[in-house]
Parts: structure tokens; C-alpha cells; sequence
């Protein structure tokens, strides 16, 4: 029986070759077209490799290593993601945190502060100070670096590969990592009940009316039909689960494999010691 | 966890995923608001306790917070694009929701343990974010706002998201899957015909 099992499942994959390769590299398996650099590492990689970074971003005060890590991530992310009109707005995104917060923020400062330092523009009684504006720019620097390094996963990375890779590589118990699945396919379903909920309202005359507020209250009144729509929806899914013994077993094979390979290791220890140079030298080379 | 019938864990999924919803635009909101004044992003922080608070008060059981935590922070990945750090953001909001009712042993499901989770969070989070918001460069009256609002919108999140869960075991979803004694609220009958 076994053996048998094991011919179809090897005649199939034969039939399929798109399915074995997809599978033994890693990448996100629904993507059946050449996936990017940075698609192909373990979701871990991308998460492990920049947190010790990010944690010391949160402590760094200097304009020049924000700065440093924000060109690291986004030169990384020019040559390892996948360049669409999503991923470059994404992309766009790091300059505008920087420029607006760090504006915003140097408007904020308490000026009694900087008041020693230069003045770079007077508006009636109220002057914005070179220190105001360093210190602004700084933190503006450091939420955009913190930006860019979280878009190096999240640009790369779809949610079930992370929460495949939390079972496989983490030991996440399955049961959990498949609650985490189902709980992607809910999505569409979500859309699904709000109209028919929305029509049963309009039928029923519930909340009409027009302007801002009847729109605020058409929208508060669906939440708890929502909500228990879809729990119950949950329940029933639940039930055919259990219907097919999920749980049953301590273990369980995987359809989508993800492995953590050399060149996972090799990328992961690459940024630490990259990230680890930044830290030492660019504030020496900027001050 | 291990031995949690599945009808848990899907319903903690189910919240997950509304929670996730509301999110979505929420991250890009408090992203625009946070750019323009910084201390007003923290009025919509409330929202990020919401799905753990909603989870913990009608479920009653220990981790169904953090298990709302780790969904909705996986669920949203596609949208905010900040990869794991959304699921590490979710996951420490929901901690907080999970907070107070860990510190009694999961023991008892008062209300006010809500509120409390809430206000321990409302003092923790402005303390945390001062290294990393630089907040010691911000005028008093700002830094006071920062404070006042954070607090203000967790403790309100935590008042809707008992609302929310009240009316939902009102209407006696998730029956299976709650405890039998339940704290705070009547276990409520459901609608017409359903028993």
C-alpha cells in the first residue's frame, strides 16, 4: 500500500516538475513564476538576519547610522525583491517617514532646548533651531531605517509561508500554524457576509438615512452581525476539522516544505557582521 | 494550547482575522497621523488591544489574547508590509490584554482586570516609546497630550471591546467554546429557535 502511495506520488511529481522544484527551494509555493532573490530565503532569515539591527536602531542618536541602514535595506531590496508598482510605492515610502516625521518632529521640540544653538529660521516670535531640527531629523532617520529593515521581510514574504515556516523551523505546534492558515482563507469569506448583512439592513430600513453620521452608524451596526456571522461560519469549520481527525497525530507532513538551507545561515550571519561594521564605523567616519 | 478543541482556536482566528481588518488601514492612518503630529498617532493605539481584549473577555480562557495577536499580525502582513515586525507589533499589544488576568493565575475574569491590563499598558507604552520616539525633545504640553492620549484610547478600546464581546455572547456565539461559569455577563440564550 505504501509503495503504491509512494509510485503515484513519484509519477506525479513527474508529471508536475514545476511542483518539485517550487518545493525543494523554498520559495513561496503558490508562485509557480521565477521568484526574487530575497523571496527564495526561509521567512526566518529575513526576520532574524535584521532584528539585531532594528533593536539597536531603537538606542542610536546619530544622524549617520540611520541613514547607513536605510541605504543597506534599500539597495537590498532593489536587487533582491520583486519590483512591481506595489513594492516601489513600498520603496517610496522610506524618504516620506523620513522627511515628514523628521519635519514634524523638529516642529514639536521643545525650542528652550536648542536654544544655543543656531538659528535657521524666524517666523515672528517663534525660531527653529539647528539642534531642534538635527534632533527631528534623527529620529526621522531612525523610524525609516526601523522601515526599510521590517520591509526586507515584508515585501518578500507571504503570511502563510511565515506561519509554515513558524511549524517547520520553530516548532510552532501545528495545530496552531493551521489555525493561522484557515485563518487566511476567512478573509474573502469576511467580505462576503458584510453584503449580505448590509442588504439584510437596507431590506429591513435599519440605519437609513443620509450624511456622515447615518454612514457611521450603518457601519458600527454591522460589527456584531459580522462577528458572530463569521464565528459561527468559524464553528462549522471547526467541526469538519475534527470530522477529519486534524489534531489526531503528534506530527504531520507538510505539502508546502520550506527548509532552512546553507545559504539561509550564510545570509543571517552576513548581516550581523555587516550590520555589526555599520555600527562601529560609521559614526567614526561621520564624526 | 495543546489540548484547546479546535472551535477555539478557529473562533480565536475568526477575531484574528476582524481584527486584522480593522488594522489594515489603521497602521497606514497612525503612519500619516504620526508624520504630522506625532503625539496624536497614540489616539488610535486602542485599536491594536481591541481583537485581544474582544477575545479575552468572551472566550475567558489563557492565551486566546496572544493567539489573536500572532493571526491578526499574520493576516495583516500583506498590507502593512513590515513583515514579522507586525506580527511582533500585534503580538506585544495583545500581551498587555492578557497582562492582568496572568498576574491572577488566570483565576478570575473580573472586569475591572481589563481595565487594569489596559492602564498598565497606557503607562508602559509612552515610557517604551520614549527612547525610540526620542520624546524628551518634545515641549511639555506635547509630551502631556502623548501621555493623556494614550492612555484615553486604550482604556476606551477596552470599554468597546467588552461592548463588542458582551453583545456577542448575547447572542450566544462561541456557546461551545466558553467556559460554563462565566464572569461578568449572562451566558445568554441566542437567538430565537437556536436552543
Amino acid at each position: 500500500m505504501a509503495e503504491h502511495v509512494g509510485r503515484t506520488d513519484a509519477r506525479r511529481r513527474a508529471a508536475l516538475p514545476s511542483a518539485s522544484r517550487t518545493s525543494s527551494s523554498g520559495s513561496s509555493p503558490s508562485s509557480a513564476r521565477r521568484s526574487a532573490p530575497l523571496e527564495r530565503l526561509n521567512p526566518l532569515t529575513k526576520a532574524a538576519g535584521p532584528l539585531p539591527a532594528t533593536v539597536m536602531l531603537v538606542l542610536v542618536r546619530d544622524l549617520a547610522t540611520p541613514a547607513a541602514f536605510i541605504a543597506l535595506a534599500l539597495l537590498l531590496l532593489l536587487l533582491g525583491a520583486r519590483l512591481d508598482r506595489r513594492n516601489l510605492l513600498f520603496l517610496a515610502l522610506v524618504p516620506a517617514i523620513v522627511l515628514t516625521t523628521g519635519t514634524s518632529l523638529s516642529l514639536w521640540a521643545d525650542p528652550a532646548r536648542f536654544e544655543e544653538t543656531a538659528a535657521l529660521l524666524r517666523i515672528g516670535g517663534w525660531t527653529l533651531h539647528a539642534g531642534a531640527l538635527e534632533t527631528g531629523f534623527a529620529t526621522g532617520l531612525r523610524l525609516g531605517a526601523i522601515t526599510a529593515l521590517a520591509l526586507l521581510s515584508g515585501l518578500t514574504t507571504s503570511g502563510p509561508d511565515v506561519a509554515r515556516s513558524m511549524v517547520q523551523q520553530l516548532r510552532l505546534p501545528y495545530r496552531i500554524g493551521y489555525t493561522a492558515l484557515a485563518a487566511f482563507r476567512f478573509l474573502p469569506r469576511f467580505g462576503h457576509e458584510l453584503e449580505v448583512i448590509r442588504q439584510a439592513h437596507r431590506v429591513r430600513g435599519a440605519h437609513a438615512g443620509r450624511g456622515p453620521f447615518a454612514a457611521i452608524a450603518r457601519w458600527l451596526g454591522t460589527i456584531v452581525p459580522l462577528l458572530a456571522g463569521a464565528i459561527r461560519h468559524g464553528e462549522r469549520v471547526a467541526m469538519a476539522m475534527d470530522a477529519r481527525a486534524f489534531g489526531a497525530h503528534p506530527t504531520r507532513t507538510e505539502r508546502h516544505v520550506l527548509r532552512w538551507r546553507a545559504v539561509d545561515t550564510a545570509a543571517v550571519l552576513g548581516f550581523w557582521a555587516v550590520s555589526a561594521a555599520l555600527f562601529l564605523t560609521v559614526p567614526a567616519l561621520a564624526g | 494550547m495543546k489540548n484547546a478543541p479546535t472551535a477555539y482556536l478557529i473562533t480565536c482566528a475568526v477575531i484574528g482575522v476582524a481584527g486584522a481588518v480593522l488594522l489594515a488601514p489603521a497602521n497606514w492612518l497612525s503612519t500619516a497621523v504620526f508624520a504630522a503630529a506625532p503625539f496624536a498617532a497614540v489616539a488610535i493605539a486602542g485599536l491594536w488591544l481591541l481583537p485581544a481584549v474582544i477575545a479575552m473577555r468572551l472566550l475567558q480562557r489563557p492565551g486566546a489574547g496572544l493567539l489573536v495577536g500572532l493571526i491578526s499580525g499574520l493576516v495583516i502582513m500583506p498590507f502593512s508590509g513590515y513583515g514579522y515586525a507586525s506580527i511582533a507589533t500585534n503580538l506585544w499589544w495583545a500581551f498587555f490584554a492578557e497582562l492582568a488576568f496572568l498576574l491572577v493565575g488566570y483565576q478570575r475574569w473580573w472586569t475591572w482586570l481589563h481595565y487594569a491590563g489596559a492602564a498598565i499598558l497606557g503607562i508602559v507604552y509612552p515610557l517604551l516609546a520614549w527612547v525610540s520616539f526620542d520624546l524628551g525633545s518634545l515641549s511639555t504640553p506635547a509630551l502631556i497630550g502623548f501621555f493623556a492620549l494614550t492612555l484615553a484610547s486604550v482604556l476606551a478600546a477596552t470599554a468597546v471591546g467588552i461592548l463588542i464581546a458582551d453583545r456577542l455572547a448575547k447572542a450566544g456565539v462561541a456557546r461551545g467554546v466558553r467556559p460554563k461559569r462565566r464572569w461578568g455577563v449572562p451566558a445568554g440564550d441566542g437567538p430565537a429557535g437556536q436552543h
